[in-house]
């Protein structure tokens, strides 16, 4: 099925779109912007790029690509995951897995943005605990 | 950014509903034949129109600049991650105080800001 015409069947709702006072928010897996459009959308996409929670403890960030050529009917499937730790590099490796392989050179700013953001929230954790 | 500028902070009342308790104080436009403050006349209250209106680009904006998302669950916190700068979260009166405890932690996790992160919970710190 072509992205396009999967992006036209999701455009009107699906399960993970929100929509409340007056903005849509969408929090499928593979939506790095958790936007409703057909640039972030983690289903209409045959390239995209999904920027997770990975394990707490070793402090790492999931990070995941699309299969190419996997069935569109087990979405659970799709992602291939691989987890990131934490360091210096990490936004090297990310602008070097969506720009430098020309996967999603678009996505590549926004998953820096998300997996910084998911660091910091870590950061908060630890605070609280000690 | 643009200053938030609120053209009419008084309410509408409605027409005679300082006269007769029954006339309730909620905006009701007359649409009587003869009447005075359809046809505007000098003196007669203000109507509601268009042009008390807010900017569009502060038109639903809170003071502290971010627009507000009404929130029941982690999950929709947790939507906010990459928007924190322009939408602030507001938890919905029906959620419950467990919940808001757990939304008002991870919220600080995410930084993103509560409306009304005390709700409830001040309540259930005093009995």
């Amino acid at each position: 099925m072509s992205a396009d015409l999967t992006w036209m069947i999701l455009r009107d709702g699906h399960s993970f779109l929100i929509e409340r006072d007056g903005v849509r928010f969408s929090a499928e897996p593979g939506n790095v912007m958790n936007k409703h459009s057909y640039k972030y959308s983690g289903f209409a996409n045959k390239k995209t790029v999904d920027v997770a929670m990975g394990d707490k403890k070793k402090h790492t960030v999931a990070f995941a690509m699309k299969k190419q050529g996997c069935s569109i009917r087990k979405p659970a499937q799709m992602l291939q995951k691989s987890n990131l730790k934490f360091s210096a590099k990490l936004a090297k490796v990310i602008a070097y897995e969506c720009a430098g392989k020309h996967y999603r050179a678009d996505l590549s700013h926004d998953a820096i943005r998300r997996a910084k953001k998911i660091l910091r929230t870590l950061k908060v954790e630890k605070k609280d605990k000690q | 950014m643009v200053k938030i500028v609120k053209k009419k902070t008084n309410n509408f009342h409605r027409f005679q509903s300082d006269r007769f308790s029954k006339v309730k104080a909620s905006w009701r436009k007359p649409h009587g034949i003869d009447n005075r403050v359809r046809r505007k006349y000098k003196g007669a209250c203000l109507q509601p129109k268009i042009g008390y209106g807010s900017d569009v680009r502060t038109r639903f904006l809170l003071p502290n600049g971010q627009y507000k998302f009404r929130i029941f669950n982690l999950k929709d916190l947790e939507m906010l991650l990459m928007h924190n700068k322009k939408y602030c979260a507001e938890i919905a009166s029906t959620v419950s105080a467990l919940t808001r405890k757990a939304i008002k932690q991870r919220a600080a996790e995410l930084n993103v800001h509560l409306t009304n992160g005390q709700a409830r919970l001040r309540t259930l710190a005093k009995h």
